[in-house]
Parts: C-alpha cells; sequence; structure tokens
C-alpha cells in the first residue's frame, strides 16, 4: 500500500472522517430543524389563506348573491304582484263603470247635477273646517 | 394648531389636473406613437412640476405648504382644499416618478388600445395625487373612490392573466367595502365638529376640514368607535391582514403598470398616518388598538413572509413580500413614536422604490417568457447579466441591506417599536431574516445555476429603455440609502408635530390653545 498521509488517516479513523467531510452535518440539522419546518409551513399557510380567509370572502360574496336572488324574487312575485293586483283592479273597475256611458243625454244631466251637489258639499265641509 | 402657508400661484390645482386634461388631449390622436409621446410628454411635465414642490417645500417645518382653499359645498363644510406637509410631499414626487417609468414601460409592452390605456393611467394618476393632495376629507374621499375606476379597467382590458376579471372585479368591491365604513366614520367626525362648533356658536357648524376637524375635542368613547371605522377603510386597501386576499389576484392578473401602482403607492398606510393617527390620537394609543394593530402587523410580516418562500410564480411572491413589508409599516406606526413613525412614512416611500421596482423585473421577465413563474426560468444570469444584475440590485435594497434605502426605513421602524416594546420589536426582527430567505432563494432557482430547460436560447438582455427603468430606480435606492437625509429633513417637522399631538391628545390640545391664568 502506498498512500499518502490524508489517505491513510482516512482510511485509519473513518468516522472523524465522515463527521468532518459534512461539516459535522449543520447545514443538515438547519435543514432539518428549521428550513423544511418552514417550508412545509409555509404550504400549509397557502393552503389557509386560498381556502379559509379566501373562503370567508367568498362566503361573503355567496350571501350578498342570496339576499340579491332573494330580493329578485320579491320583486317578480311580491312588488310586481301588488302592481299587477292594482292594475287588474281597475281592469275590472273599468267593466263596471263603463257601463255609466249609456248615451242618454238625461242620464248624463242626472249625473251633473248629482255631481254638483256633491262638489257642493264638499266645498261646504271644507270650509267648515 | 397647524399652521398654515397660502400659495399665490394654484401649482398643487396644476399637479392635480394635468394628467387627466392631458389624458383628454390624447383623445384628438389616433397615431399609437403621437399618443405614447404625447402621454411621456405629460407625465414627464407632471413630474417636473412635483420636483418644483419638492425643491420649494419648507424642510423641517409642520405647516401645511402650497395651501389652496375654495368653498365646494358651503352648506355642508364640504371644501376644495389642497396642500402637502412633510407626510404628503414626497408621495407626490413618488407618484410623478412612477408614472413616467410606467409609460416608458408601457411603451412597447401593451399593443392593443394604446390610446386607451395611456387615458386610463392618467386619470389613475390623476386621482392618485388627489388622495395624497386632499386635505378635506370629502375631497379625499371622492378621489379614493373615483380611483377604482381607472384601476377595474385596467385590470380588467390589460391584464394578462385568465382570472382577470374576476381579479378586476374582487379589487373594487373589496375597496368598495371598506370605503363604504370609511364614509361613516368621516360622517361621525363631522357631526361630532358640529356638536362642538354650535355650542361655541363657531361658523361655519359643519366641517370636514382636516384642519378645522383637527381643533376640536373627541370623546375618547367616540374616536374608538370612528378609529375602528376608518381602519376598515384603510386596511382593506393597504392590505393588512387579514384583509388582504385581493392583492395577490390582483398582482397576478392585472397589467404590470397596474401592479406597480397597487405595490407601489401604500394609500392605506398613508390614510393611517394622514387622518387616523392626527385626528384620533387617544383611540390610537389606547391599549386595544395598539395591541390589535401590532398584533396584526407582527401576524402579517411573519404570514407574508413565509407565504412568499414557497411561491411558484414571482408576482405572487411579490404580493406576499408586500404584504410583508406592509406589516412592518404598520408597527412602526404604532410604535407611536418618532422613530416609527419617520421609519414608516420612510419605508412606505422605498417601497414605490424596491417592491414597485421588483413589479417592472417582473414585467422583464414577463416580456420574455410570458410568464414569472419559477419553472419558465433558471440560470438567466448567463443569457442576461444586465436583468440578473438589476434584479440582485432592486432585490437586496427590499431586503433591506445597508446601503440601500430598505436599510435606512426598516432599521428606524425596528429601533422606533424596540423602543415601544421590546417583544413586538423582536418578533418583527425575524421577518427581516425571513425576507432574504425568500428573496435569495427565488433568485437563486431563477437566476443561478445550469440554465433552465424553459429558457430560449434566443432571449435577449435588458434593451435601453428597461435600461433606463431600472438605473433610475437603482439611483434612488443609493441615494436614500447613502444620503437619505434631505427626505427625513422633509418628514422632520410633521412627524415632530405629530408626535406632540399623540402626547396631548385632543382635549389637551384645545385646552392649550387658550391662554393659561397665571396668579
Amino acid at each position: 500500500m502506498n498512500l499518502s498521509a490524508p489517505d491513510r488517516l482516512a482510511a485509519r479513523f473513518q468516522a472523524a472522517y465522515r463527521i468532518l467531510l459534512n461539516k459535522y452535518y449543520v447545514d443538515e440539522l438547519y435543514d432539518l430543524l428549521w428550513v423544511e419546518p418552514t417550508k412545509k409551513l409555509g404550504l400549509l399557510l397557502d393552503w389557509f389563506d386560498r381556502t379559509v380567509i379566501d373562503g370567508l370572502v367568498h362566503a361573503v360574496a355567496q350571501i350578498a348573491e342570496l339576499f340579491a336572488a332573494g330580493s329578485t324574487w320579491t320583486e317578480k312575485h311580491v312588488i310586481y304582484g301588488c302592481v299587477n293586483v292594482i292594475g287588474y283592479g281597475n281592469h275590472l273597475a273599468a267593466r263596471q263603470w263603463r257601463q255609466l256611458q249609456s248615451g242618454m243625454v238625461h242620464h248624463y244631466a242626472a249625473i251633473i247635477v248629482a255631481g254638483l251637489f256633491l262638489l257642493a258639499a264638499i266645498i261646504q265641509l271644507i270650509m267648515q273646517l | 394648531m397647524l399652521e398654515e402657508l397660502a400659495s399665490t400661484f394654484p401649482i398643487l390645482t396644476c399637479i392635480l389636473f394635468l394628467p387627466v386634461i392631458g389624458g383628454v388631449v390624447l383623445w384628438l390622436f389616433d397615431d399609437e406613437d403621437m399618443v405614447r409621446t404625447s402621454a411621456l410628454t405629460i407625465a414627464l411635465l407632471e413630474l417636473a412640476l412635483s420636483v418644483f414642490v419638492l425643491l420649494r417645500f419648507i424642510p423641517e417645518s409642520a405647516a401645511m405648504q402650497f395651501s389652496e382653499h375654495v368653498p365646494w359645498i358651503p352648506a355642508l363644510g364640504v371644501s376644495y382644499h389642497l396642500a402637502v406637509d412633510g407626510i404628503s410631499v414626497l408621495f407626490v414626487g413618488l407618484t410623478a416618478f412612477l408614472a413616467v417609468l410606467i409609460i416608458i414601460y408601457s411603451w412597447d409592452t401593451v399593443r392593443h388600445q394604446v390610446k386607451l390605456y395611456m387615458m386610463a393611467l392618467l386619470a389613475l394618476e390623476t386621482t392618485t395625487m388627489g388622495v395624497f393632495l386632499s386635505i378635506d376629507l370629502i375631497l379625499f374621499f371622492v378621489f379614493w373612490e373615483l380611483m377604482l375606476i381607472p384601476s377595474y379597467f385596467l385590470i380588467k382590458l390589460w391584464g394578462g392573466g385568465a382570472e382577470r376579471h374576476y381579479a378586476a372585479l374582487k379589487f373594487v368591491l373589496y375597496t368598495l367595502l371598506g370605503s363604504v365604513f370609511m364614509l361613516v366614520g368621516i360622517a361621525l367626525l363631522d357631526i361630532n365638529y358640529h356638536q362642538w362648533a354650535t355650542l361655541r356658536h363657531i361658523e361655519p357648524t359643519y366641517s370636514f376640514d382636516l384642519l378645522e376637524l383637527l381643533s376640536v375635542p373627541i370623546p375618547l368613547s367616540k374616536q374608538i368607535l370612528i378609529f375602528w371605522l376608518l381602519f376598515l377603510g384603510f386596511a382593506f386597501k393597504a392590505p393588512v391582514f387579514p384583509f388582504h386576499t385581493w392583492l395577490p389576484d390582483a398582482l397576478l392578473e392585472g397589467p404590470i403598470g397596474m401592479a406597480v401602482v397597487l405595490a407601489g403607492l401604500k394609500l392605506g398606510t398613508f390614510g393611517f398616518i394622514r387622518f387616523s393617527i392626527p385626528l384620533l390620537p387617544d383611540a390610537s394609543k389606547s391599549q386595544t388598538v395598539v395591541t390589535v394593530i401590532m398584533t396584526l402587523g407582527l401576524a402579517a410580516i411573519l404570514y407574508g413572509a413565509i407565504m412568499a418562500l414557497i411561491q411558484q410564480d414571482f408576482r405572487r411572491l411579490l404580493a406576499f413580500s408586500s404584504i410583508s413589508h406592509l406589516g412592518f409599516v404598520v408597527i412602526g406606526l404604532f410604535a407611536l413614536n418618532y422613530q416609527g413613525l419617520q421609519g414608516s412614512l420612510l419605508t412606505m416611500i422605498n417601497l414605490g422604490f424596491s417592491t414597485a421596482g421588483l413589479f417592472f423585473i417582473a414585467g422583464f421577465l414577463y416580456s420574455r417568457q410570458q410568464n414569472t413563474q419559477l419553472s419558465s426560468f433558471g440560470g438567466m444570469a448567463k443569457q442576461t447579466p444586465l436583468l440578473a444584475s438589476f434584479f440582485l440590485f432592486i432585490g437586496l435594497a427590499s431586503i433591506g441591506l445597508p446601503g440601500t434605502n430598505g436599510f435606512v426605513g426598516e432599521f428606524l421602524i425596528l429601533l422606533g417599536t424596540l423602543k415601544a416594546n421590546w417583544l413586538y420589536g423582536g418578533i418583527a426582527v425575524t421577518g427581516v431574516i425571513f425576507g432574504a430567505a425568500y428573496f435569495l432563494w427565488y433568485y437563486e432557482r431563477s437566476m443561478l445555476g445550469p440554465l433552465g430547460k424553459a429558457v430560449k436560447e434566443s432571449i435577449s438582455d435588458l434593451h435601453p429603455r428597461e435600461v433606463l427603468i431600472a438605473a433610475a430606480l437603482s439611483v434612488m435606492i443609493l441615494w436614500i440609502g447613502l444620503y437619505p437625509a434631505p427626505f427625513l429633513r422633509m418628514m422632520n417637522g410633521s412627524v415632530q408635530a405629530l408626535v406632540d399631538r399623540l402626547e396631548r391628545g385632543t382635549v389637551a390640545s384645545v385646552e392649550s390653545d387658550q391662554p393659561v391664568r397665571v396668579d
């Protein structure tokens, strides 16, 4: 065997040689203790950010959409419903009132006279107040 | 009471409206190169006006300078009141500076609807200037809201991502929600003023003017309510953790120009130092408020930094890095001492050079590889040495390496925080380490080592326009880093006035205006 001094020493103290070669495994220790856990934590937080925090934001949006759907339904069925009731009621009333239009002059004259009395009565009432 | 120096020439009005009027003039041109040249000319004129204001600004003074005051809606006490002081004057310069760089960057990277893009950008510049220049709270609110319109279209129409419509809507709705709370807070401030003015027969009885609102006492319970209402408005915009989820979307999906504005101009934290802290000093230093906000700030620093560490997309990384940096700004502000406030103010300006600068770098990367994913890069330093060098330099400023601007600001913040509470300071320091880790790790993987598989052979280094942008930013970074005195001198007067105001509170400051009886 014709090994140089460093090789001889390395062969004799193999364990010590490996520890020194790997710089006492300080880098590996740091990786294990800090770097890898931090990366894992980062991935966890990324999931948290996308799912939980942004999830809450989307939940707020969905609640708003739900309210919008609710008010659309109310608009369509309740408010339009009321408007339609008024419209249809008018239509029905008009059908009845149309019959006043008899085309006979003395009917109209009677209605005018009745109207005059009504008007006078209302004016009287207002003056008293 | 703050002194006011009126201006003989309405230079702030010129600064405010030059971009938007210039934007309308652009409408006349059809030739795209003509549009670009005119937009650049307008932005350069605006920069010249801003530099003029910076040069004529009296440093070491707490006075409101170049003030212009015209009644607008007298019945409601709303006025058109513009002024700059040590808190806002640097932002005016920064806005004008970034606008010029964005137009230079957009020269050949924005290819469709160039005219509309430039008009939106100039409109955005006006509204941003309005936010910084307004002293009247309603005027401020008007610009705060108007800013959303050009922002929305910039993200929606010129964004690069597939989700840009979603991002634009999310950004607008998010900010709008916050500003509704803020508007209620502003109304409460006005009502408080009204009650006080009516009792003392002071005309007018309504006012939204910052200087007048500063002169009346506000009961502590009311201050705390108003504080949280304003907080929501500013925290959504800043964004402060956990109201930040619009930011990564808007930065990733929107165009680079918009990202530079959103990441470079810290409007939310500006709101805190401009309105919340001076108007509500007793609330700002109350135990609960300080604890909650410090916790949110520290959470943002660590959360943002750890998130940035694992991001694969450079723009998403920058979004979380922004959130982390904003955490520093917030804890500096609520350290509520001279160094903390000064450091926060300087850091807000610094981020306009470093974070905004990194977004320009992201833009350079984007125009070479059509995305900013880590998998598209690797070993770029060999092919694009200039790009890699500027990337490293601006990145080191963002980490806060001594000699760059980031160091000065971050150091002052940490000093102020440690002075206020050593525990907060101790936690914040760890954020600096994470900051170095996420940037250097990303840099190593994208720029160093063997050439990435996805990197094109024909990839080109920075062309002259890009070098101009990176060099301009680097000059500012070095200037503030090596000789921050001129910048700090501009802030000092106003920061000192703010510290005094915090010590006295609203009630005491009113009493001290009255003559003291000596028997």
